[in-house]
């Protein structure tokens, strides 16, 4: 085992140095860095507007190109956090509390030097903990049956609902929006084209990529055009001093290593990610701290915990995406999609069927985490420069791409009609405060739904009790009521709501 | 009153909504229990939807006022700044009209043109220098490099 895995290791290694995945690794924790600096673009956004430019890599480089930008946008999100109390991303909204406050008291460097070596260290350890997670889960994932599948995924999309800001009941109506839009086209089982209303190009299918585009990109950009005349106001310190003193690494040891721990156990969990890990692990500190007045008035601890938990969340999130083939969050679901178009299928028998893209990714993950170090320190003043740049200036390349991404993705200006409508359904959406996870995360799990659902029913001969009858299965479902009662029961809702609020 | 107003026109939204999926999974076929048809899972999401919606609405007769929902739906869709809103959604359909007709490199500039022109400084000759440098580097990077066919247009 130990020997397989050393050596499974050194392969992905092989894989991931090899000159044109090290070039595409960093590209992405460029781009990711890049779009975690500027306010007005996701991670999200970003995988969505470049997954077109993949199409023409290998499946392995485009993956490992896409999941550097997701994490580098997790240690570029901290830069604009301390430096214009602004987060370049929601999981470093908890960095502003003590990193602004830091830079405002002149410490903007130690700040930076402390998120950019916790994110490391997190990373690295969160590394360590999907290798050793993964694999196992993966071979016990091997034996569930479409029940199993079925359940795990409810309740997946349930716990993401639950999970996200806002209101619940909002969440569950545009999950089952998702599992709808994601039935049109041809069905698989009878060949019959559905839900296509006339309109041929609705009868293969809604594309991912301009959906995604739309719903994230187009939406996101229309909601900062509407705030164009905001100015950014950049704290005028030097940043010195980005390697952190023996007293910041004294206090902020415990908290990386807290945050990383938090971070990897709320990063496995459906719904969970980087955005709640920083948000708890802050509150943990400022709970563990003997000094929790500090918290707020810019403790080293309140940055280096939350920028530790982000990262090892991050690296979490891929163990049930790459072990059980279910996202548990929206940049994974949007990363299963990724995999799906470059004709790979993430879950128990990637490791078997795809073992260069497993390890490679795994590796290139280490590879981009010490790329990002590179970037993050010697390159702080370029980040600084960027942040400069006017978002009159941004919107227009950042739309031009999203445009050009989606003729290219269907060759047809169809694609691109079908973004802009998800744009401005993006758009009002979010306006009325609805969240698009669990609309996204369904939209791409509605096939996986499907599927199982009807291949569990067709092998128990039509008995809704085979979803009962498996323990994991039931289990599942056991969970999927707890939430849903918790959605509807008025005392439990207001609960959750105050927990969401902080 | 204007919150409980919006959950209820919400709830009402979500319901019909899930209603018209039912009605449209129904004549698609949804099967039997035993043999699943394509309209089956379609049906339940419509199911699930509907009831939501019900949900929402009796919510919407039960809530009691609270800060957050003393906003007009005018304030909620924003429409004192949707203005700018428009006018990119506008160019934005320009283009996707235009692509076919014009080719990739004149919408682009015109298109670019538009979005990068700035209301208030109304500097048509720097946005104008923009387009034209931004329609430039597509061409080389995504027709040239990346080998992306875009529509001609009017160009041979």
């Amino acid at each position: 085992m130990g020997v397989d895995l050393f050596s499974s290791i050194i392969y992905g290694f092989s894989i991931a140095l090899q000159p044109s995945n090290l070039l595409f690794c960093f590209i992405g924790v460029f781009l990711g860095t890049l779009v975690g600096v500027l306010p007005g673009i996701g991670p999200v956004g970003t995988i969505a507007l470049l997954l077109p430019l993949t199409f023409k890599l290998s499946p392995v480089t485009g993956i490992i190109m896409l999941a550097g930008i997701y994490y580098g946008s997790m240690y570029g999100g901290s830069t604009t956090s301390i430096l214009i109390n602004i987060p370049g991303e929601t999981s470093s909204v908890v960095t502003c509390l003590d990193g602004y406050q830091m830079a405002l008291q002149g410490r903007a460097g130690p700040a930076l030097g402390i998120a950019a070596f916790g994110s490391f260290i997190a990373g690295t350890i969160g590394l360590v903990g999907l290798v050793l997670v993964a694999n196992p889960l993966a071979d016990l994932a091997v034996k569930f049956g479409p029940a199993e599948y079925f359940s795990i995924l409810c309740l997946g999309l349930l716990a993401l609902t639950f999970l996200s800001q806002g209101s619940v009941l909002r969440g569950l109506a545009m999950a089952s929006l998702g599992i709808f839009l994601s039935l049109m086209g041809q069905d698989l089982v009878t060949g019959t084209i559905r839900f296509s209303f006339g309109v041929s190009q609705l009868e293969g299918g809604l594309d991912l990529v301009p959906v995604m585009m739309g719903l994230f990109g187009i939406s996101e950009v229309l909601l900062n055009v509407e705030k164009l005349r905001d100015e950014r106001h950049i704290v005028r310190t030097e940043i010195k001093n980005l390697l952190p003193s023996k007293s910041d690494w004294r206090q902020s040891a415990v908290p990386i290593v807290r945050g990383t721990l938090l971070g990897f156990l709320l990063g496995t969990l459906p719904g969970g990610g980087a955005i709640l890990a920083s948000f708890f692990s802050y509150t943990m500190e400022k709970k563990f701290s003997k000094h929790p007045e500090t918290f707020g008035q810019g403790a080293i601890e309140g940055v280096a915990a939350p920028e530790s938990a982000n990262n090892s969340a991050s690296s979490a999130a891929f163990i049930p995406l790459f072990s059980l083939g279910i996202p548990g969050t929206m940049t994974m679901a949007i990363l299963l999609g990724a995999f799906i178009i470059h004709g790979v299928q993430p879950g128990p028998l990637l490791l078997a069927q795809h073992p260069e893209i497993f390890w490679g990714t795994v590796a290139s993950m280490y590879v981009g985490n010490a790329l990002l170090l590179v970037l993050n320190l010697p390159l702080i003043g370029i980040w600084v420069k960027l942040l400069k740049v006017p978002y009159k200036t941004l919107f227009p390349l950042i739309l031009f791409f999203c445009l050009v991404g989606a003729y290219s993705a269907s060759t047809d200006t169809s694609g691109v009609y079908m973004m802009l409508i998800f744009g401005v359904i993006g758009y009002v959406l979010r306006k009325l405060s609805y969240e698009l996870a669990p609309l996204i995360l369904a939209f791409v799990l509605g096939p996986m739904f499907e599927r199982n659902l009807r291949q569990a029913l067709i092998i128990s001969d039509g008995s809704p009790m085979v979803f009962l009858t498996h323990p994991i299965s039931l289990g599942a479902l056991i969970l999927c009521l707890l939430f849903l009662l918790s959605a509807i029961l008025p005392s439990l809702r207001r609960k959750r709501e105050a927990a969401m609020r902080g | 009153m204007v919150g409980k107003g919006i959950k209820r026109a919400e709830g009402f939204f979500w319901l019909a909504l899930g209603g018209s999926i039912c009605f449209v999974a129904g004549r698609t076929g949804i099967g039997v229990v035993k043999e699943p048809g394509p309209g089956f899972i379609a049906l339940a999401a419509g199911l699930f939807m509907a009831g939501v919606g019900v949900i929402m609405i009796l919510a919407g007769f039960i809530a009691e006022r609270s800060v957050n929902h003393k906003v007009g739906p005018g304030r909620l869709l924003g429409l004192d700044s949707s203005a700018r809103v428009i006018y990119t959604l506008g160019l934005l359909f320009v283009y996707a009209f235009l692509l076919g007709r014009l080719g990739h490199i004149l919408t682009t500039v015109l298109v670019m043109w538009g979005l990068f022109y700035d209301w208030e400084k109304k500097n048509y000759a720097v946005s104008l220098l923009l387009s034209v440098l931004v329609a430039g580097i597509s061409y080389l990077f995504f027709e040239k490099l990346l080998m992306v066919q875009f529509p001609r247009g009017i160009w041979p």
